[in-house]
């Protein structure tokens, strides 16, 4: 143990001078990595916003410059109408037929053709023709082109529904004649805003190009919505708006498109591809290389959900420009804008190639600031250990010396001589030690002396202790039996108690009991009475049926006569009918009738007097029914209450009875309870002399323990060297054997 | 129990009263009711009927009969047989011999065009088709009447038929006593209500303490065919 | 035939109404003295003395007994004069007037019995003598 000691505490030291020295490089390396993430996050971010910001400017240039565009061809359609409005309004009016003439009409969304024959429109009375020639003048239209340079076309409505067919035209086909014959049908929201009576301005495809358009009703002399004047100008008109845009340079390797908006049915997607592919192909397929989703329809949709605005995005593809590397893809980020007049939407693509060497510099530098950190630290590291080496042993030295000498006296040896200098901490320790050696020589001495006395005293103590137990169990023993005896009284006495109160509640149920049955017949006497009332109630009730039935056999008697009467006047009157011959014989029919009519009024009488005596009998039935019922109840009610009176007095016997009952039982519970109280004296007593006994085996243990103690007090001193050397004295003292069995 | 005693001796039809156990008051059982349908248009029923006199008569009965029996009958006078109803206040009579029937009320289908103050319409009465006619109007008299005028005990309404050659009329009565002999020789002639009572009553009688006027039937058929063909053809 | 139904002993018989004035209840009677056994007593009808006779006791049978069904026959006996004379007839179960055919009297209907066949001979002159009828209006025409 002495050697791994030593170089612990040397350690230790060295240990915490080199931890101390190394926290705070590594926290400086984590900081450092930490921040790197962070810092680079930054840097990242702003670096697209400037990317963005810089797109966003571009595209407002082209922005404005289309719409600048748009302005001037907007003012020249506005012109182009004017001019054809004033051509017409010089024209003189509007009118129709009656002659016809036939149309072979295109529908132009549709491609199929249908054969009509519509009235001819006419202008201040002049037929507009049938003339798909240029060679042969067309008024106004061609007035139009020559006056302002526009197209101009005069519409016929061919249907309620509001179909409308080109008459007249300035619009070239492809193969060089005047676009006639064709109609927009009316579900074209072009011809829904004619028939409403507005102006339609906006983007129209015809023959083969986009123009800026104008359409306006035309109406007849009622008002009523006849046919319709278009004028155009071409979108692109000035081919230098095309080059101007395509030659907007995004960075080294960005590019600007233009693809077309809403109107998808409008191929190619994309009017312009700075992207040096074939227009409409690359941009229109190009998928994110990370998630596979489309690039530029959502973006494309994104933007024309807010025409004017600046929409970004940022994917990874490869365009069909990309370096020729052909596994590599490319972060880029794509801006859009939606010009809503020409139904446009412009964009940007840059490419993050473009601006990566700036932030690989960057990340160089954190590379850099990384090394030099550790190097620093590991030489500042291994300065502090060799410092901290050669201290560690100059600590060390003194206090392994001060640990021998505790280590000696440790062993009992207290001769040790222990030789201290130098006033530091190691000094004071190593006088320290010296002082205790002196001080515990000194105490052992003493202490050999005062155990020697001990002994004797404990040996004294236990002999007395051992004579005054044995008297105690005799004592014990002797009031175990008083106590016995005494229980066997009180368990006696507590039975004659019980049996007693089983009488005395045996008797007070018998009064309850009987007490209850007294009550039960004072309410049966009640019943009783109220059950003769209503008997002797019911037979007066019967008595007046009988008086009421008594009164119908007056009316019976009324009856009886109204009957014999009815049969005399029926038998006479068959009698005169008889005699006025055939005069008579009506008079006859009347006649039977009234004598069915008495025969009736006789059963009526003999089926109401069967009723009454009926009743009658029922009634008397029920009169005798009754008195004997109410004799019943009056004889039962009488014998109720005799029962009543014996049940009363046997009440009153038994109730003078449970007092006599209750003195008894208390004098019994008196008796029981002394017996009880003497038991309890008596164990009270028994467990006094069981605790004295108990008590006395405790102290006869504790003078044993004294014994004990002090025998391995003697063997402990016995192990010091002391220097006055009179150790020898102990040897001389002899325990006092113990007895066995205590 | 005197009574009980009394009703003790059952007639023997009484006994049977099988119209109580096996006719229509009772579980209509009886095979006769197949022919009979009602036991009041059966013999045995009519037998008991009969049975029923062969009993004591009730006390004073047959002694009030004598009394009737006795009087002497009055003179042999020539008297009228009528109809004794009331139109409003007025008591009139029509001779029996013109008057068919007398019904519940029945409602009076008006006819347009003909219906008018005197002429109400068509009305149904045992399946034909009658005239109906507002005699109140034709007499004049007002509907309303005082009430002890009545000799009823309940007043009801009736339409009287009467027919008089081929021509047959209706008419609302306010109240019909019934048919009564009216003695020709104690009609007197007197003041009337109104001229056109008058005009259709042959004189006036003292009819229970009222006055009650005979009405010339002949005169007023005429008056209403009249009215009639006049309404048709103007 | 129009016939009165009564009992005559045990036996229903009928008598034609032709000569029929009346059927009356059998009201009290006022007894006549000295008159025959026959003879129940006299009622005043409108005024008129009207004899009525027991038609069981004319076969010395017992009386009719007194009960609503038995009523009084009232009928015209012929005489000389125009006016007619009245007899009443005490008779029992005088409760029916039927028409009872002559052809169907097969015994179980009430058989058809005349005035004649009810009053015998000298009956109507035993009331004459009686002073029940007026003698200065002799009845005639019963018999033949």
């Amino acid at each position: 143990m002495r050697t791994p000691f030593k170089l612990l505490l040397r350690h230790k030291v060295t240990g915490l001078a080199l931890v101390s020295a190394l926290t705070p490089v590594l926290a400086l390396l984590l900081l450092l990595g930490w921040q790197e993430g962070d810092i680079r996050g930054v840097v990242q971010n702003q670096f697209q916003e400037r990317v963005r910001g810089e797109l966003g400017a571009q595209l407002r240039g082209l922005y404005g410059m289309l719409d600048t565009a748009n302005g001037l061809l907007q003012s020249k359609v506005d012109a182009s109408l004017n001019v054809a409005h004033d051509l017409l309004g010089r024209a003189g009016a509007l009118s129709f037929g009656p002659e016809t003439v036939g149309w072979d009409a295109v529908n132009q969304s549709t491609n199929t053709t249908t054969r009509l024959n519509v009235p001819q429109m006419k202008l201040g009375g002049r037929w507009l023709g049938q003339n798909d020639d240029f060679t042969v003048a067309n008024p106004v239209v061609d007035q139009v082109k020559q006056l302002v340079g526009g197209t101009a076309t005069i519409f016929q409505r061919i249907n309620d529904a509001g179909d409308m067919l080109r008459v007249a035209t300035n619009v070239e086909k492809l193969d060089g004649r005047r676009a006639i014959g064709t109609f927009i049908p009316a579900s074209s929201p072009v011809v829904q805003a004619v028939l409403a009576g507005q102006t339609y301005r906006g983007p129209a495809y015809v023959v083969n190009a986009w123009y800026v358009s104008a359409y306006e009703p035309l109406r007849d002399a009622t008002g009523k919505v006849v046919g319709m004047l278009y004028v155009g100008v071409k979108q692109e008109a000035d081919a230098t708006l095309r080059d101007a845009i395509a030659k907007t340079k995004v960075g080294e390797h960005g590019y600007v498109w233009v693809a077309y908006g809403n109107n998808a049915s409008r191929l190619p997607p994309f009017i312009l591809h700075g992207g040096g592919a074939t227009a409409g192909v690359a941009l229109d397929t190009a998928k994110d290389a990370t998630n596979g989703k489309a690039v530029f329809p959502p973006l494309i949709q994104d933007a024309i959900q807010a025409p004017g605005e600046i929409k970004f995005s940022t994917h990874t593809w490869r365009d069909a420009k990309d370096p020729a590397d052909n596994s590599s893809y490319y972060d880029k980020d794509v801006a859009a804008v939606y010009f809503a007049p020409w139904d446009w939407v412009v964009g940007l693509t840059a490419y993050d190639l473009d601006t990566s060497n700036v932030r690989d510099e960057l990340s160089g530098e954190f590379s850099r600031l990384r090394w030099v950190v550790t190097i620093g630290a590991l030489v500042i590291l291994a300065a502090i250990g060799f410092v901290a080496a050669y201290l560690g042993g100059l600590i060390a030295k003194p206090i392994a010396q001060a640990t021998g000498v505790a280590r000696k006296i440790a062993d009992g040896d207290l001769t040790a001589d222990v030789t201290g200098h130098g006033q530091d901490e190691t000094g004071q320790l190593l006088a320290a030690n010296r002082d205790m050696v002196a001080s515990l020589n000194r105490l052992l001495t003493q202490v050999k002396r005062s155990s020697i006395e001990l002994i004797s005293t404990a040996n004294e103590i236990s002999a007395a202790a051992k004579t005054q137990d044995s008297t105690v169990q005799d004592f014990g023993a002797s009031t175990s039996q008083i106590a016995a005896a005494v229980k066997v009284i009180s368990a006696t006495a507590e039975e004659l108690v019980a049996t007693i109160s089983n009488v005395s509640d045996l008797a007070q149920n018998t009064a309850a009991l009987a007490d209850t049955g007294g009550r039960q017949l004072d309410g049966m006497k009640g019943s009783m009475q109220t059950l003769a009332a209503s008997t002797s109630s019911i037979a007066q009730k019967l008595a007046t049926i009988n008086d009421k039935a008594r009164a119908i056999t007056t009316v019976v008697t009324t009856i009886t006569k109204i009957a014999d009467q009815t049969n005399l006047l029926s038998l006479n009157a068959a009698i005169e009918a008889e005699k006025a011959g055939e005069y008579g014989l009506g008079f006859g029919v009347v006649a039977r009738e009234i004598r069915r009519l008495a025969d009736q009024t006789a059963v009526s009488v003999l089926d109401i007097e069967h009723m009454v005596r009926e009743m009658q009998a029922s009634v008397s039935a029920g009169v005798v029914e009754m008195e004997k019922f109410t004799g019943e109840v009056r004889g039962a009610a009488g014998e109720v209450g005799t029962l009543g009176g014996r049940l009363s007095s046997i009440l009153q016997q038994v109730q003078s009875l449970l007092p006599r009952f209750g003195l008894v039982k208390e004098g019994m519970s008196a008796q029981s309870q002394g017996a009880k109280q003497i038991n309890e004296a008596m164990v009270n007593l028994t467990d006094g002399a069981r605790r004295t006994a108990e008590s006395l085996r405790e102290f006869d243990r504790a003078a044993n323990n004294l014994h004990g103690a002090v025998e391995v007090l003697r063997r402990e001193i016995a192990r010091f060297k002391v220097s006055e050397n009179r150790s020898t004295g102990l040897t001389s003292i002899i325990f006092p054997k113990r007895k066995s069995g205590n | 129990m005197p009574f009980a005693e009394k009703l003790s001796s059952e007639p023997l039809a009484e006994k049977n009263s099988c119209w109580r156990r096996i006719g229509v008051w009772g579980d209509k059982s009886c095979p006769e009711l197949a022919e009979q349908v009602h036991c009041a248009n059966c013999p045995v029923f009519a037998e008991a009927g009969r049975s029923f006199f062969d009993r004591d008569a009730p006390e004073d009965y047959l002694r009030e009969w004598a009394g009737v029996l006795a009087q002497a009958s009055a003179p042999h006078e020539e008297t009228v047989s009528a109809l004794v109803f009331r139109l409003g206040p007025q008591w009139l009579a029509l001779p029996a011999a013109g008057v068919v029937s007398v019904s519940e009320l029945r409602p009076v289908h008006r006819l347009p065009h003909r219906s008018g103050k005197i002429f109400s319409g068509l009305v149904n009465i045992a399946g034909e088709l009658q005239l109906a006619f507002n005699l109140h109007a034709l007499l004049e008299l007002p509907v309303e009447a005082p009430l002890h005028l009545s000799l009823s005990a309940q007043i009801y309404p009736r339409l009287v038929l009467c027919r008089r050659e081929q021509a047959a009329f209706a008419f609302l009565a306010d109240e019909v006593y019934g048919a009564a002999a009216l003695v020709l020789a104690q009609m007197q002639t007197g003041p009337s209500e109104s001229n056109s009572l008058a005009t259709f009553s042959r004189g006036q009688f003292a009819f229970k303490r009222r006055t009650l006027r005979l009405l010339d039937d002949e005169l007023l058929a005429h008056a209403l065919a009249r009215n009639i063909a006049t309404g048709f053809y103007s | 035939m129009l016939a009165v139904l009564f009992n005559l002993g045990a036996q229903r018989r009928g008598l034609a109404t032709a000569a029929v004035e009346r059927i009356v209840p059998a009201l009290p009677l006022t007894a006549a003295p000295g008159a025959p056994s026959f003879v129940a007593g006299t009622f005043v009808y409108r005024g008129q003395i009207v004899p009525v006779i027991d038609l069981q006791r004319i076969s010395s049978g017992p009386p009719v007994p007194p009960l609503l069904s038995t009523r009084i026959i009232l009928v015209r006996l012929p005489t000389i004069s125009n006016a007619p004379r009245l007899l009443g007839l005490l008779a029992g179960g005088v409760n029916d007037v039927r028409d009872i055919s002559s052809t169907d009297a097969d015994g179980s209907a009430p058989q058809i019995i005349t005035l004649e066949e009810l009053l015998p001979g000298d009956l109507l002159q035993q009331l004459c003598d009686a002073d029940l009828f007026p003698k200065q209006l002799t009845v005639a025409g019963v018999q033949t």
